[in-house]
Order: structure tokens, then sequence, then C-alpha cells
């Protein structure tokens, strides 16, 4: 078979969905690379796959574009600036710089459609808590802490996401991500909920308590 | 080498109340009852003391070490943490006024961490340093060009606005820029694939400064930055490699392409914007929401990097075995051009100070030591040869110069 190109033989098949489609697409590797269509003989087919389907490739549409959050599109000038710094929306938007930690709140809306694509589809933040957070939201309102590591409902939410993600990745025989999804699952799973009893949130409290012994050193 | 000026004179806060704040409804008292909290942690005044100012070292640094997991591709780790502070506009967005009393705040904070004994915090007020000081600091790799020059990308700020930064002596290993697009960047840096290193290490000065103040932080979000980008862990790990037979088989592109197609980013030896002169690379993770510390570890430390570490060593492996003629030629040509030229481009130096890396680490050429490959790639950067030379060189004189040390590290009978 000839490359697009017309000129070699396409050596590069590749098949990718776009917009719930088969797209086929037959390249020389002068062509593929020319085009950003890895080609690495090292990379394991495996990968290859997650990486297109977990939609890293962002040059290329796929199937995982549907799962992106579209952005509600506001008419212009519709959000208010942020009432503690005075920032507007369109400033940012020609800046890419927020102007005060409040503005995650006043922009909230509009933000989180935009961080989640900048993010690989991250919409909520996983790991390291500062522990001042963790202690004012968990005796302000247990709730708050819920949100913060997740309540039940979005919890399950967020386990039911990483399971279609795992099963796409065996259907696919991709072990390795497979290996990494599950791992994700097992942890979400023993997360703790409304207190912080175990997990992180006691990691964080013990170190409070016990001064390192770093910090005896220097005094 | 240790300055023993008083530093620690100055404890108290600049005067508040007479400041006038451009913003209103932000809660400084909230901040200063935090910085209060030291007395009781019987740290103030304690501890080894900031030194302020002084000389920027000028020797090799942990980045250019040549030591660690995988030294033969991977030059150095970092990681670096994006932290701001609750109840304070963004740097870029804040007053003059406001920027000096966050750093006035970061300051005070970073001076009561707790360090490793042997060890000092260097502390350089980038308003009042010299030009050629910051560019020091930042070939050294311990502070960004953006944080140098002092202007933001909103166009804000400039060389006297108010922005520091730490620097952990001597080994260079962790620095904290205040000031720059966030009230704190955290970064440490390590000679070889070490990242968990430095994930704890930063961990480490996180939490201390977290015992004086209190972080911007949404259920959400997570740390918040002034960049959306950055929020999340505010975490960017990265790690410099060396591809060059990468590039001599033509499979740099793949690897390349096999990064992005990971959501990692691949930028040049000189950090964003750079060229990858020399085939010097830095790989790092773009996502910072939604995936954790660990997570974002697992997959850079040991996944992406440990694969284009196989990929250049086969490269190499498959040079040296079945086109030793091509290896050879490559090699010696470069180190025949560091050797006789009489002037040199940045660049162009660059490049075949790659090359000759890789000669000497294949065991093609013996007579050239590591380390001084290692040393140039430090000393041909302007700065570093002007503090040498002890003068301002013009792109012209620096050619010639740059030329004149390349050779004599180099030559023959320097040895």
């Amino acid at each position: 078979m000839l490359c697009e190109c017309q000129q070699r033989q396409a050596t590069i098949h590749e098949v990718i969905l776009q917009h719930g489609k088969k797209v086929e697409r037959h390249l020389c590797e002068q062509c593929a690379s020319l085009q950003g269509v890895s080609t690495d003989p090292h990379m394991p087919i495996s990968q290859l796959i997650s990486n297109y389907i977990s939609g890293k490739n962002l040059s290329i549409p796929t199937v995982s574009d549907k799962d992106t959050p579209k952005s509600q599109s506001p008419k212009p000038g519709s959000t208010p600036p942020c009432p503690t710094c005075s920032m507007t929306y369109s400033k940012f938007k020609d800046t890419g710089l927020l102007g005060c930690p409040s503005c995650y709140t006043s922009f909230q809306k509009r933000l989180s459609p935009l961080i989640a694509r900048a993010h690989d589809g991250g919409e909520q933040h996983i790991g390291k808590v500062p522990r001042r957070a963790l202690a004012s939201l968990g005796r302000a309102d247990g709730a708050g802490l819920e949100s913060l590591i997740g309540g039940a409902s979005e919890r399950e939410q967020r386990l039911g996401q990483v399971r279609d993600k795992l099963n796409h990745a065996v259907a696919h025989e991709d072990y390795e991500r497979a290996a990494m999804l599950r791992d994700e699952m097992t942890r979400l799973a023993s997360l703790p909920t409304s207190t912080p009893a175990s997990g992180s949130a006691s990691q964080i409290e013990s170190r409070q308590d016990a001064p390192s012994p770093a910090l005896e050193e220097s005094s | 080498m240790q300055a023993n000026e008083p530093s620690g004179q100055a404890q108290e806060f600049p005067e508040r109340s007479g400041q006038k704040r451009s913003i209103p409804h932000i809660n400084i008292e909230g901040q200063a009852i935090k910085g209060k909290g030291l007395e009781g942690k019987g740290l103030e005044g304690k501890g080894n003391p900031m030194i302020v100012g002084g000389p920027v070292q000028t020797g090799t640094t942990e980045w250019l070490k040549g030591t660690g997991e995988m030294c033969d591709v991977v030059m150095s780790s970092r990681a670096r943490a994006a932290r701001n502070l609750a109840g304070f506009p963004f740097p870029p967005a804040a007053s003059s006024a406001d920027r000096s009393q966050i750093m006035e705040i970061c300051r005070r904070c970073i001076e009561s961490l707790a360090h490793e004994e042997g060890t000092t915090v260097r502390w350089f007020d980038l308003r009042n340093s010299e030009p050629i000081d910051r560019r020091l600091l930042v070939e050294r790799q311990l502070m960004s060009r953006q944080h140098a020059r002092g202007r933001y990308s909103n166009g804000e700020g400039g060389p006297d606005s108010p922005r520091g930064l730490a620097v952990l002596e001597p080994h260079e290993r962790v620095s904290i820029l205040v000031n720059e697009e966030d009230h704190l960047r955290v970064q440490a840096i390590r000679a070889g694939l070490a990242l968990q290193d430095c994930l704890d290490e930063i961990n480490r000065f996180d939490d201390g400064i977290e015992e004086v103040v209190e972080y911007a932080f949404h259920p959400q979000f997570g740390y918040l930055t002034a960049c959306p980008t950055n929020v999340g862990t505010g975490l960017r790990l990265s790690v410099m490699v060396h591809l060059p037979a990468l590039k001599i088989t033509g499979e740099l592109e793949k690897v390349r392409n096999a990064a992005s197609d990971m959501g990692l980013a691949v930028r040049g030896l000189y950090g964003e914007g750079s060229q990858a002169a020399g085939e010097f690379y830095q790989i790092s993770n773009q996502v910072t929401l939604g995936r954790s510390d660990e997570m974002l570890l697992r997959e850079i430390e040991h996944e992406v990097v440990p694969s284009i570490v196989r990929y250049e060593q086969h490269a190499r492996a498959q040079l040296i075995t079945e086109n030793r003629p091509l290896l050879e030629d490559k090699v010696f040509r470069s180190l025949g051009i560091l050797r006789g030229a009489r002037l040199l481009k940045p660049d162009e130096a660059l490049e075949h100070l790659g090359l000759v890396r890789l000669g000497v680490i294949c065991k093609v050429i013996q007579d050239v030591p590591l380390e001084s490959i290692h040393e140039l790639l430090l000393l041909i950067q302007p700065g570093h040869m002007q503090r040498m030379l002890g003068k301002e060189l013009s792109q012209s004189e620096r050619r010639i110069a740059r030329a004149t040390l390349v050779r004599e590290r180099l030559s023959l009978d320097s040895k």
C-alpha cells in the first residue's frame, strides 16, 4: 500500500476513532514523523494504544474528547469581576494569570472546564493537602473535608471513571496501564471519609505532633 | 566562605498599619499572626543564621556533578512546588507594597526553616543585586530568567520589583524563589535520576513553611497558583537527559513524540524557550491537577525516563558495535573543533561539548575527564565567563574568551 504522499510504501498504519468514526491512515515513516505520528519501534504497542486512548496525544482528536466538558461559553462580560481583587475574567483571558486565590472561587464556573482541558481532564485535586486546610475544613464542617478528599458519592463517581478506563486498558491488553489504574482504584477506595483518621490525613497529623529531628538539631 | 553578617537583626515585620492597601477585604493580619507562631516554637533567632547577599558561588554545582542513578544519560533531576499565601494577591497582580510585604513574610519564614547541619541559607534580595549576580543564579539553574528580570508575563514588575531568592549552600540543592509568578517556588535539584529525593526534600521545606504561613488552597483545585496550569499539586518534576546517540541514529524525534504523547514537555538545557543544543533535554510533567505527587513521580521516574534512558543506551551500544567509524568521526571532529577554535558561540560550544561527552562516556575519547566537560557546561555561559575574568565582555569578546577557556580545559597538556 502506498503512503498518502503516493511516493513510498506505507509502513505506519494508524487507526483512530475520530468523533466516533473510525479513521484509517497509512503513512510512510517520513510523512508520519512530519505529521507527528509516533513511530517509535521501541515503544510497546500497548503503550502507543494507551496513549491514544487516554487522549494524551492532544494534536489528534480522540474518543476521549467527548469526556472533556465543553465550555459553557457564557456571553462575554457576563462574569462579574472578582470581589476580592477586582480582576476581570477577560483580563485573565488576556494574560493567563489570575489575581488572587479568591479568583478561583469567583470564576469557578468558567475556570473549571478550562482547567480540566489544561490538565488532561483532571478536575479534582488528588495528593498532598496543607495540614491547616485539612484541620480547618474538618473543624468547620465535615462536608468540607468530605469534598476535599472525595465524598462518598463523588468518590463513587471517580471510581466509576477509573473502572471504565481500567476495562478499556484490559480490553486493549495494556496491562501496564491497567495495573496503574488498579492501584489508583485501591487508593481511592481506601481514602478516609469525613474524619481525618487514616491515610494521608493521619500522616499529616502525626507530622505535626512529633517535631522532626531536623528541627531539633537546629534549635 | 562564611560571611558573619548579622542578618537576623531586623526581625520585626514592617509597619503594616500605615500601608495603603490596594486590595480591599484581604486580611493580612491572619498571616501576621501565623508568623508570630515562631516564638512559640522556639525557632526565632536560633538555628543557623541566614546570610544575606554576598558572592554567588561559581564552582561546580549539584546538577553537573555527573553522579547518581543512570548518570550516563540523566544529568539531573529537579522538583519544584508552587505555593501561595492565603489572603494575598498573586505577585503579578499585587502592588509593589504588597510584594514587599509578601517578601518580608516569606524571608522571615525561610529564615526560621530548619536545614541540614553544615549548610547555610543565603538570601539574595534581587532588587539590590547586581545584574551579573542574577545572571549567575540563572545559569546555575537556581532561579528562572523571569525571576532575574522581575517582569511578570502580564507586563507588571521590573528589575526593582520586590523579590528574592534563598539558596541552600554549599551544595545548591535547594532554592526558594520568592515573588516569582507565585509567592513561593521551592526547588530541589539532584544529580542523576533522583526525583524521589527531590520530592522528599521539597516536602520537608514545604511542611516547614506551612508551620508559619497559611497556604492558599481550594478543595477542588488544590494548591492555588497565579496561572491555572500549575494548580493542584503545584508540582513540576523534571529530568535533564542527554540524548546524543538518538540524535545520530535519527530516532530522537520518536522519543520526543512519545514523551509529548505522554503529556510531558520537552525543553532545552537552559529551560523554557531555550534551544536543545548539545542534545540536552529537560523532560517534565505538564499536568498538575488530578494526579497525585506519587502518580506523577511513578510515571516519570519509573516509566518514562528509564525507557528513554534504555533507548539512548541502546543507540549508543549500536553505534559502538555497528557504526564505530561514524561515532568516532562525530566525537573527534567535535573535540578537534573545541581544541582548535578561536571563536565560539554558546550553542556551538554546547553542541560539541555534548558530542565530546558522548565520546568520553562511550570510551572512544580517552584523554578528557568527564568533569572537565561538565564544568565547561557551566563556565561557557556569559555570566560565569564574565565573573571568572572579572569584567564585562561584549559578545565578540565572549566568543574569544569562551574559545580560550575551552581550549585550555581540553588541551592535551593540561593534565
